[in-house]
């Protein structure tokens, strides 16, 4: 009898409990997508769909739900009530892609503007300081549009520029049509809002939800200004690169022209600028320049380009003597750059160069100054262990290269099969979906080493993993929702670190895999930046 | 009007009794009276350092005054035309400079400008998801210099997150549209998406061209990108020098698109493990054709290649090997000629390599006792060309180590040309003469006209004997230093540039050219009906 009335009890709750099912499709079409993880809120359960953009959930209790997405690092909610009757219903979740920005341009005339170069700006967060930083480029098409796509939800600065220099610049080795007008000196970059350099202009808001459309920008005819002056010594030809600060000095043949002697840059707006030149054997050190008025007779010195040489390699499991670890076979490792990321608050500069079979390479025409090393992109659990020049240690301080002759860079890659996993919750104990996690290195040197954060984010159900950690002692932090990298002002900020971190868990890799429960830090603490 | 300083200060310096001309015009819309506004028309005196830009006004009128005497190059571009040169030349063909003199006034030249057409369209990934950074590029089939159909990009353009792209303001004709994705991870390189050809294939030979008329725009271009097993080409680059491994920077490039997007990079090493035979490996490689270049100081190789991505090319990897080396020096002498210091000083030997994708060494100067040095010619093969002779001189002769080789290509290797061995240019000052006159269907004379002249017979493989000009404002065409032989002229309302290099296409139209024969020394006239742009 008491066995009769438990099966029925057990019956009667598989009848109780429902079945969620439904299709998860892109925003606006009927197209399916497939892989995405689905989560139902507030609880851990996720599912993925299937490759008809599918998904189902069985065994759902009566009660309040959110069927979560986070796509792009978007997170969709759709709100279900599961009832005891519940009719088996099938529920669309429309998946929007990252947000964009859309607008036009117009000439002086009012006509439409085809290849001008337009520009995205946001404070960036590095562990060397925050800066404005341009994150997108694209140019605007025949109908004098532009799409600024895949953002992060943030404020931007948009520019839009035209002459020959900005097209080239924008045009990022694409053909441009023969049949569009050179613009020649052009008309000076402007920011949307009408100032000529971020601090006179208006923002942008980026949502979540939604796209910023219907910007227009105007050019106009404005005082423009020239830069000029002499490469050193007398007669030589370099490659000469420009940047407006917040940009990307780039010395590909593209983006720096080739001057002989003297140099001349015109059509500039007001601001400030940085020159850099090199030809391969020679190359200057970053040269500011601010312009209120014509500037004539700037100097750019060249000297020796430093090569520097070296190798990676792979220690522990990488380093089986059979096997290569940086051949393409082994695709955990091939395609791996080193890069030299030119420590500077106001322009960002990188030199990189592949590696070769054996893990070796030269990085040719490194110019003097202060340069972080980093190897990427890093496959999954893959850390860098150890970087050298010069036989000192130039993992966490950077490295300065000056003119004389360069020492060998060595780099030492290993895999850590140490995991962190666990979920998000907010502070009503609910999954937190689309949450960023952050392992935050306890030690202040490792902290201005970007590669040394650890992040991921949380998916539909709050479940996050983080694999590969490199031993140390870290913080470990979950954000609903933060400006992209603010957590880089760890770095320097240490009043900052320890209002954040008080009540944070720690994690220690002397141990083995963790499982953590980490509360959220809620969006509104942290919206405009860490404070 | 704007002005270059520049040529201000030129105007400056010749003294206030130098004459100084006019060049001017409109610009209207095609197959109207209507004018174009804001138009750029630019004049570039020949050695293109002085610009002058003049835009038009509301009745479509540009004007440049006081021009130094000099020969000019006038351009009119607008966003949205085809853009075109002097005497109303579109499409990219060479048009005719202005020699003006001292205080001649041009007046009254007239553009008529077309609309010009655009592709568009979305890209999707093999789940038929858009795909964003793809970089589609419209490849347009034409001739190299040597009169073998090439494809060449005219423009490209990246998708946006929608999948969307644009190629706008192209010239009208035919297009093949190519889609290439972005590099995947290195974890995804096995599953990597690779170039399509619109409608949806990987190889070129399956795509359909999309054909695009004035002021039209193709809208509608979908396609989606395959899933191909990309392949590994690798191999060893040798030192000639040494025997020896050879640290080199090694390039993979398209052959359309030269130093486009479409390049992938590395470096070869000295010391590859023992127990491997390369000393550098490209991974992810789309089945097609490339050109593989390997670069060390003044030491290169380069050779064409096609990876097939199929069977053991897919699971091995394409071998590949490059010798580095210098190059071969040729060395040779022109005779029949000697003012090679005075009148002659522009004159220039070219040796180029017969496949245009791959290097030539850069034309070299004759001295003046006649000898000249190619110094660098990487092995393979090759055929001579002369510019700049005299107006009425020709090419007699090539010999090449005792060969004549005017006809034929002739090979250069390392260790096959020896020290004595000299190229010999034979020149002749006797060459024939054609005038002429284009005439349209109305037999009124035609401007801008394309005239081409296509030898036939023992002439028929020496690309020298062909020719092409363009008609002068009052319909007239001139040929000089042509080589004796059997010709047949030809005129064009509009002609692909070098069209008339390749035998098959001047096949079709052989019935419609006038043939004549050149003695040495003689002039000839010729009055040509013009073959539309319809035929």
């Amino acid at each position: 009898m008491t066995t009769t009335l438990w099966l029925l009890l057990w019956l009667l709750t598989q009848q109780q409990a429902s079945v969620l099912q439904g299709v998860v499709v892109r925003a606006g079409t009927a197209q399916p997508l497939s892989g995405e993880v689905i989560g139902l809120w507030p609880t851990t359960r996720t599912v993925k769909a299937d490759p008809d953009g599918r998904f189902r959930f069985s065994n759902v209790d009566p009660g309040q739900y959110a069927l979560t997405v986070v796509h792009d690092g978007i997170k969709v909610q759709l709100p279900v009530t599961v009832t005891r009757a519940q009719r088996l219903e099938t529920y669309t979740i429309e998946v929007r892609s990252a947000p964009a920005i859309v607008g036009t341009v117009f000439d002086p005339n009012g006509e439409r503007v085809a290849g001008a170069h337009i520009q995205a700006f946001r404070t960036a967060y590095t562990p060397q300081g925050r800066r404005i930083q341009s994150v997108m480029s694209v140019l605007t098409d025949d109908l004098g549009e532009f799409r600024l796509f895949r953002l992060r939800p943030a404020e931007y600065y948009v520019a839009a520029g035209l002459s020959d220099r900005e097209q080239r610049t924008g045009a990022k080795g694409l053909r441009l049509t023969p049949n569009l007008s050179k613009p020649d000196d052009g008309l000076p970059t402007i920011f949307y809002g009408g100032g000529y350099n971020p601090s006179e202009s208006q923002t942008v808001r980026v949502g979540r939800d939604s796209d910023a459309t219907g910007l227009q920008i105007f050019l106009r005819d404005a005082p423009r200004y020239t830069i000029s002056g002499q490469l050193i010594p007398e007669g030589i030809c370099a490659r000469v690169a420009l940047a407006q600060e917040g940009g990307l000095l780039r010395t590909d043949a593209d983006s720096a022209p080739r001057f002989c002697g003297s140099f001349r840059f015109s059509g500039l707006s007001r601001g400030t600028y940085a020159l850099f030149a090199t030809n391969d054997e020679l190359v200057s050190e970053v040269i500011r320049v601010s312009t209120t008025a014509p500037v004539e007779g700037v100097k750019i010195p060249l000297a020796p380009a430093v090569t520097i040489t070296g190798r990676a390699s792979g220690i522990g499991p990488l380093a089986t003597p059979t096997t290569n670890p940086f051949a393409s076979e082994n695709t955990a490792l091939a395609g791996m750059k080193v890069k030299l990321s030119r420590s500077a608050s106001d322009v960002s500069q990188e030199i990189e160069a592949p590696l070769a079979v054996d893990g070796s390479f030269a990085i040719p025409g490194v110019g003097p100054g202060s340069y972080d090393v980093s190897l990427q992109p890093l496959p999954d659990r893959i850390f860098v262990r150890t970087i050298t020049y010069a036989a000192r240690d130039a993992l966490l301080t950077p490295v300065t290269i000056g003119t004389s002759a360069a020492g060998r860079l060595d780099i030492q890659v290993a895999q850590s099969a140490l995991i962190a996993e666990g979920v998000v919750v907010d502070r009503g104990g609910s999954s937190v979906a689309g949450a960023e996690v952050v392992l935050v290195p306890r030690d202040t040197l490792s902290r201005r080493r970007a590669d040394r954060y650890l992040v991921t984010t949380a998916d539909a159900g709050g479940n996050f993993r983080i694999s590969g950690i490199p031993a140390s002692d870290y913080v470990v932090l979950a954000f609903e929702q933060i400006e992209g990298q603010a957590y880089f002002a760890f770095a320097y900020d240490l009043g900052l670190f320890s209002r954040y971190t008080v009540n944070a868990p720690s994690l220690s890799t002397a141990g083995s895999n963790s499982h953590l429960r980490l509360v959220a830090i809620p969006a509104s603490e942290t919206v405009g930046g860490l404070r | 009007m704007r002005a270059n300083s520049l040529l201000i200060l030129a105007l400056l310096l010749q003294g206030p009794t130098q004459k100084t001309g006019v060049i001017e015009g409109f610009v209207l819309r095609a197959r109207t009276e209507t004018p174009v506004v804001l138009v750029n028309a630019r004049v570039v005196l020949e050695g293109g350092v002085h610009e002058l830009v003049s835009r038009t006004d509301l009745n479509g009128h540009f004007a440049f005054a006081e021009l130094p005497s000099g020969r000019y190059w006038l351009r009119v571009t607008k966003d949205g035309f085809i853009r075109q040169e002097y005497p109303g030349v579109a499409m990219g063909a060479t048009g005719l400079p202005i020699d003006l003199a001292a205080g001649q006034e041009l007046r009254n030249i007239v553009f008529r400008m077309d609309a010009a057409p655009t592709i568009s369209g979305v890209i999707l990934d093999s789940g038929n998801a858009p795909i964003a950074d793809v970089v589609v590029q419209a490849l347009r089939r034409g001739y190299d210099r040597r009169g073998n159909r090439t494809l060449t990009s005219l423009s490209s353009a990246r998708t946006d997150d929608r999948g969307m792209y644009r190629l706008y303001w192209l010239d009208p004709g035919e297009y093949f549209v190519s889609a290439l994705p972005p590099p995947p991870p290195p974890d995804m390189r096995a599953q990597a998406l690779t170039i399509a050809y619109f409608p949806g294939f990987a190889a070129i030979d399956d795509a359909k061209p999309v054909r695009v008329e004035l002021g039209r725009e193709a809208t509608g271009i979908d396609f989606a990108l395959t899933r191909l097993s990309p392949v590994t080409v690798k191999g060893a680059v040798i030192s000639l020098a040494t025997g020896r491994y050879a640290v080199s920077t090694v390039v993979l490039s398209s052959p359309e698109d030269g130093a486009g997007v479409l390049r992938m990079q590395t470096k070869s090493v000295a010391n590859p493990p023992p127990t491997t035979r390369e000393n550098y490996s490209i991974p992810a490689v789309a089945p097609g054709s490339y050109i593989l270049t390997a670069v060390s100081g003044n030491d290169q190789a380069s050779r064409r290649m096609l990876v097939r991505g199929q069977g053991r090319e897919v699971s091995l990897g394409l071998v590949v090997d490059l010798e580095l080396g210098p190059g071969i020096p040729v060395r040779g002498r022109v005779t029949g000629l000697s003012d090679f210091a005075g009148e002659l000083r522009t004159t220039r030997v070219a040796v180029e390599e017969i496949d245009t994708a791959l290097p030539s060494p850069p034309p070299v100067p004759v001295a003046p006792d006649g000898s000249f040095l190619v110094a660098a010619v990487q092995p393979g093969n090759y055929s001579v060309s002369v510019s700049d002779l005299p107006a009425d001189a020709f090419v007699r002769s090539v010999s090449f180590a005792g060969t004549k080789v005017l006809e034929t290509p002739f090979p250069v290797a390392y260790g096959k040309v020896g020290y004595s061995d000299e190229l010999t240019i034979e020149v002749s000052r006797d060459g024939g003469r054609i005038t002429g006159t284009v005439f349209n269907q109305e037999n009124v004379p035609f401007v801008g006209a394309q005239v081409t002249l296509v030898p036939e017979g023992v002439n028929e493989a020496r690309l020298d004997c062909y020719r092409a000009t363009v008609t002068a404002p009052d319909g007239t065409f001139t040929f000089r230093g042509i080589v004796p032989g059997d010709y047949r002229l030809h005129s064009w309302e509009s002609l692909e540039p070098n069209a008339h290099l390749n035998a098959e296409f001047m096949r079709s139209y052989r019935d419609l050219g006038t043939p004549l024969r050149i003695e040495p020394g003689q002039a000839r006239g010729a009055s040509l009906r013009l073959i539309p742009l319809e035929r």
